[in-house]
């Protein structure tokens, strides 16, 4: 079971009382306060222990089915913690992650090892599982996954039009500048010059680059008040502060015609309107409150203060102790003055504000998570892996449950509460499990003597590739092809990064066979192995598109143009378990 | 809420608010029977940090209950199933007081009915006397208390609601719309309009017209056009968006006009009253809702509405403005607008409640704003149901044994049997072994008054044969996740957040189908 989180917890329980022999938990994370409200083996008492050392723990005292607990805490994807000879002594693998690495990396594995493996996921309300039979049913990687919004440099910063602009500036712009270590005090010629080529890539207006280069010079200056040692008390670092980025930047991007020639203007705050009341606000007793009112939106004043207090804050934490600050969701300073600029800057833009609630919700990326639902997915979770258990004597297993399992889908949607869809086979264009890997098992004397060349060599001979080969060392590393021959005398030992863990992506260059991947492993009992494996010949891509790839996702809400909103129900052609059936009464929905 | 609870329910405030905490921390929840599926419900609602709950259940615990039940252990056996339970349970969560009554349901329900008034939600789980089940029910149903009964077999789950009403305001309908007023826009949106000439803006500002005032505007020509008709069906609207197209200088180049074309349909479909409003209206008049001092307050509201309505002849205005192209200045104009009378319209709303809360003898200190304005912000997706007392009904029973449908109606068959499960045990005091299949049989044309003459659906006896060889209450996997459901269901009730089940779901774990029905 990998992650000892909110399906984990629920998950390690069911399978407890379900019997199971033996359990590796593996969890590289602590117990934080935010995690009690579902992860229901922690306690109070339990926090800032290791979550894997601490499930097991709390299991144990509940144990009376003598079910083996090992708890690992470690990162899953550390290969010389959790090498390939110890994911082989599993029959099942539960992924119960929270980020796509680790899950990525998880399917790999189990795809060189053929393991069965069990996807799943919660958000808020939805969830999700899908039981993965290496090369019978779809992978992770089938279906390619969404990826973190991004948003042009331009949009950040010089033309936000919705909250989220104004957050991403203040956080990953305006706070990382000042306060961060990242940011580069002194840039050098190359540094601007690459920065330039960086910006030209995203828009052709030329005063907006120029407008963009002159403002990071401008910051520099700001750090630098920020970072001085004098005295906080009598710093001018918030004036010079709000009055550049709220006042000096915007009136010279509104120079700028050619932004707004179809776009709403920016109106720049007049700083001096806001001095009075603030003078008056800060005197206030009951000012110091506003920052713990979360759920409201302040007034422009009410985050004028808050900024000017962050920004002292941090100003004197720089000044005493710390070299530099990270924005942290938890570190209130930094959230109040991401909050606070954040917000201004949208007034200013004519965009709604928001509350530092909601504002910590986008800074922070946290994701909404309930016991419920993690209830509701682990119990599914469970109820597949008893699936394919009771198929595991057959010779034919992985057939045999892909056929009997679902992947399913959970809701707060009244009618779509729990969806459940046939498996489908593997995508052809999956970049993960379309083509041939398997485990290659140097024995110790191989891997210290034998030469590229020599390795090369083999490969050829084992799975019969004619023509010139390219081979490709772990994510991107190029280290043979017909025009790069330097290593090919190297023993494979002095080839950097050439070592048990890592991967070997072999590409027929005439592409005659598909491609190969080879996972590096020791075989310390004996010889250089070499898998069993027939490569089918390449596919070629233009022998028709994948048809499922512009099938849109369950549940996907689709705009037409003229804005009438189409919620799609299931596809049907995967949706093959729903099934309808008539009414007792009158009214009837599937949920 | 202090610092540390903040922190700690951060995750589930993003999906419910302090307005759902609040509910949640205000409500106690009472168990009926210390099953496993009873323990998951439990569980989840303790986490969230449900305010108190109390376990009814006066048996002892055995070896059997250990099993599939992760709160109990060897220690536990001999001793009262309910305090044993609450002990463990009470560990999860320090802000959650729990009960455990060690008394027999039946003479509980003998006792004084004001026992069951301090309980916001009834779960009822496995097995119960048939006349205890209906006994409670009956008196529950009542006292307007919501009952949840929830039963687990094999690798079955069945969860039915029992409740004479569910009104929800926060739907948290996931439909992105707002009340425009394009088709009777208010004296100061239609003065803002009449001030902007648009024929004499240059190309910039035209360009920048927000499209409330472009649709506006578009329909005053339309109306003139049309002898003052306004385009309802969808193909006038269709010709109504080619009118608004028509009056861009230069389409490729206005945002804004393409953002008032796209929102032509949604504008003029949404000025109008939702059905729901309607309906609410006619009940809140009839006999079914008797305006006294025990009236649910969402009733209070609908009737305030409905003078509301008489008095103003329209609904009270949301306030919300999407964004859109425009000049910073007109933007914030039609902010303050919008939002001005959208004040001003809750101030008037809630005059009404107070007049309705006076009338119908409750006290003018119940006027809750935030209630009030949660109200106004949500008119738009109200709702409102009613629920059954019954635990089946005869068109139901015509269903299973259509002859044609062995296959169609599964859950349904799964529904009957668990219930016909349970009664056995009840009238038999043992569950039913694989070898009771015909006295199984006998019972279940016996309890639903079937002639022997027609033979049972060939699968509802699969069904039957399932349940008995499985003979068992708490595979765990079926409790967590029936435990899931039933407690997000809670859940809902106890935010007055969301739509709740309504109001029975069957779970048929062998082929991971569920099915919604409404009895």
């Amino acid at each position: 079971m990998v992650g000892a989180g909110g399906i984990g917890c629920e998950l390690l329980k069911n399978l407890v009382l379900s019997h199971v022999g033996e359990i590796h938990i593996v969890d590289l994370d602590s117990i934080t306060l935010s995690n009690l409200n579902r992860q229901f083996l922690f306690r109070q008492k339990d926090i800032d222990k290791s979550k894997s050392l601490t499930v097991a723990e709390a299991v144990e005292a509940f144990n009376y089915l003598n079910v083996k607990l090992v708890p690992h805490h470690g990162n899953i994807m550390d290969s010389d913690l959790f090498p390939v000879s110890w994911w082989s002594e599993f029959s099942y693998v539960f992924n119960a992650l929270d980020n796509l690495e680790a899950r990525r990396y998880v399917n790999q594995i189990c795809l060189y090892l053929k393991k069965p493996l069990m996807e799943s996921g919660t958000t808020g309300y939805d969830g999700q599982v899908q039981p993965i039979y290496p090369y019978v049913s779809e992978c992770f990687d089938c279906q390619p996954k969404a990826t973190p919004k991004s948003f042009p440099v331009c949009t950040i910063r010089s033309t936000p039009s919705q909250p989220v602009h104004c957050i991403t500036w203040a956080k990953e712009f305006l706070f990382a500048q000042i306060f961060d270590e990242t940011s580069t005090n002194d840039q050098s010629e190359a540094d601007r010059a690459n920065q330039r080529r960086k910006l030209e890539s995203e828009t052709e207006d030329k005063a907006e680059i120029e407008n963009m280069l002159r403002e990071n010079d401008e910051f520099n200056e700001l750090r630098n008040i920020v970072k001085s040692k004098t005295s906080t008390k009598d710093s001018n670092f918030f004036e010079v502060l709000v009055n550049k980025i709220f006042s000096t930047d915007i009136e010279r991007l509104l120079r700028i015609d050619s932004l707004w020639k179809s776009r709403r203007k920016p109106t720049p705050l007049r700083i001096e309107s806001y001095t009075k009341a603030l003078k008056e606000l800060s005197a206030e007793r009951s000012a110091k409150d506003i920052v713990v009112d979360e759920t409201r939106v302040w007034s422009v004043l009410e985050n004028l203060f808050v900024l000017q207090a962050a920004s002292s804050a941090l100003h004197e934490r720089l000044a005493s102790s710390e070299s530099f600050i990270s924005f942290d969701k938890d570190d209130d300073d930094t959230l109040n003055f991401v909050v606070a600029s954040a917000n201004i800057r949208a007034f200013i833009f004519g965009i709604e504000l928001k509350s530092k609630f909601d504002i910590k919700q986008i800074a922070g990326n946290i994701i909404p998570a309930i016991a419920t639902t993690n209830a509701i997915i682990a119990g599914f979770s469970c109820l597949a892996y008893l699936n394919y258990f009771n198929q595991i004597t057959s010779s034919d297993s992985f057939h045999k449950a892909f056929s009997s399992s679902s992947t399913i889908f959970t809701s707060i949607r009244p009618n779509k509460y729990i969806t459940s869809a046939a498996l489908i086979e593997p995508s052809k264009k999956c970049p993960s499990c379309s083509h041939a890997r398997g485990i290659l098992r140097f024995s110790p004397e191989d891997l210290n003597n034998m030469t590229l060349e020599g390795l090369i060599q083999l490969i050829r001979d084992h799975y019969g590739f004619d023509d010139d080969i390219s081979v490709i060392l772990g994510k991107s590393k190029l280290i043979y092809d017909y025009d790069l021959e330097d290593n090919l005398q190297k023993k494979l030992t002095e080839i950097n990064g050439f070592k048990a863990g890592e991967t070997l992506l072999i590409q027929d260059e005439s592409d005659a066979l598909e491609n190969l991947e080879l996972y590096i492993d020791t075989n310390t009992s004996g010889k250089t192995l070499f898998p069993t494996l027939k490569l089918k010949e390449k596919q070629m891509d233009n022998d028709g598109e994948n048809k499922d790839e512009d099938m849109p996702e369950q549940g996907e809400v689709i705009s037409l143009d003229d804005d009438e909103v189409v919620e799609l129900d299931e596809p049907v052609e995967t949706r093959k378990r729903g099934k309808e059936s008539l009414d007792g009464s009158s009214k009837k929905a599937k949920l | 809420m202090s610092f540390d609870k903040k922190l700690k329910y951060d995750r589930q405030l993003r999906l419910w608010a302090n307005t759902g905490q609040t509910s949640l921390e205000g409500s106690h929840i009472c168990l009926v029977n210390a099953t496993a599926v009873g323990s998951e419900i439990l569980k989840n609602l303790i986490l969230p940090g449900i305010g108190e709950y109390t376990i009814i259940d006066d048996k002892r615990v055995t070896e059997e209950d250990i099993f599939g039940n992760f709160f109990l252990d060897e220690d536990d056996l001999g001793n009262s199933i309910s305090s044993s339970l609450a002990k463990q349970l009470n560990e999860l969560n320090t802000d959650v007081k729990g009960y455990a009554v060690s008394t027999e349901l039946s003479e509980l329900l003998r006792g004084p009915a004001e026992f069951w008034d301090k309980f916001n939600t009834i779960v009822i789980t496995n097995q119960v006397a048939s006349h205890d089940l209906d006994a409670l029910l009956d008196l529950l149903w009542e006292r307007r208390i919501p009952v949840f009964l929830v039963r687990t077999a094999g690798f079955y789950g069945t969860l039915q609601l029992f409740a004479k009403e569910v009104n929800v305001v926060e739907t948290h309908d996931p439909a992105m719309f707002h009340d425009l007023r394009i088709i009777n826009p208010w004296n100061e949106l239609q003065e803002y309009s009449d001030s902007m000439d648009i024929d004499t803006l240059d190309d910039e500002m035209h360009a920048h017209i927000p499209y409330v005032i472009i649709l506006i505007k578009t329909l005053e020509k339309w109306k003139k056009e049309n002898g003052g008709k306004i385009p309802l069906e969808y193909s006038k609207r269709s010709e109504f968006k080619r009118l608004v197209e028509s009056m861009s200088r230069n389409l490729e180049m206005e945002d804004n006009f393409k953002e008032a074309a796209k929102a032509t349909h949604r504008a003029l479909q949404f000025s109008q009253f939702p059905p729901l409003i309607n309906d609410l209206f006619q009940k809140v008049d009839s006999q079914e809702i008797s305006m006294d001092s025990n009236v649910p307050i969402f009733w209070i509201y609908v009737k305030a509405l409905k003078q509301f309505v008489e008095k103003y002849n329209e609904l009270p205005l949301p306030g919300s403005l999407p964004d859109m192209t425009s000049t910073s200045f007109a933007y914030v104009t039609l902010t303050k607008l919008y939002g001005e009378k959208a004040r001003d319209d809750e101030r008037k709303f809630k005059d009404e409640v107070i007049h309705v809360l006076k009338a119908s003898g409750n006290s003018e200190a119940d006027v809750n704003h935030n209630s009030i304005h949660s109200f106004c912000k949500n008119i738009h997706f109200l709702y409102a149901t009613t629920g059954s007392r019954k635990l089946y009904n005869n068109s139901m029973i015509s269903a299973i044994m259509k002859e044609s449908n062995s296959l169609e109606c599964s859950t349904l068959f799964i529904y009957f049997t668990v219930m016909c499960y349970f009664s056995f045990a009840d009238s038999l005091q043992s569950f039913p072994n694989p070898g009771d299949l015909e006295k199984f049989k006998a019972f279940f044309r016996n309890m639903f008054s079937l002639p022997s003459s027609k033979p049972l659906p060939e699968g509802l006896i699969k069904i039957f044969k399932e349940v008995i060889a499985h003979s068992s209450q708490s595979y765990h996997n079926i409790s967590s996740f029936m435990g899931g459901v039933t407690s997000q269901e809670i859940l809902k009730v106890s935010t007055a957040q969301y739509t709740p089940l309504d109001n029975l779901y069957v779970f048929d774990g062998v082929h991971s189908i569920s099915e919604k029905w409404k009895i």
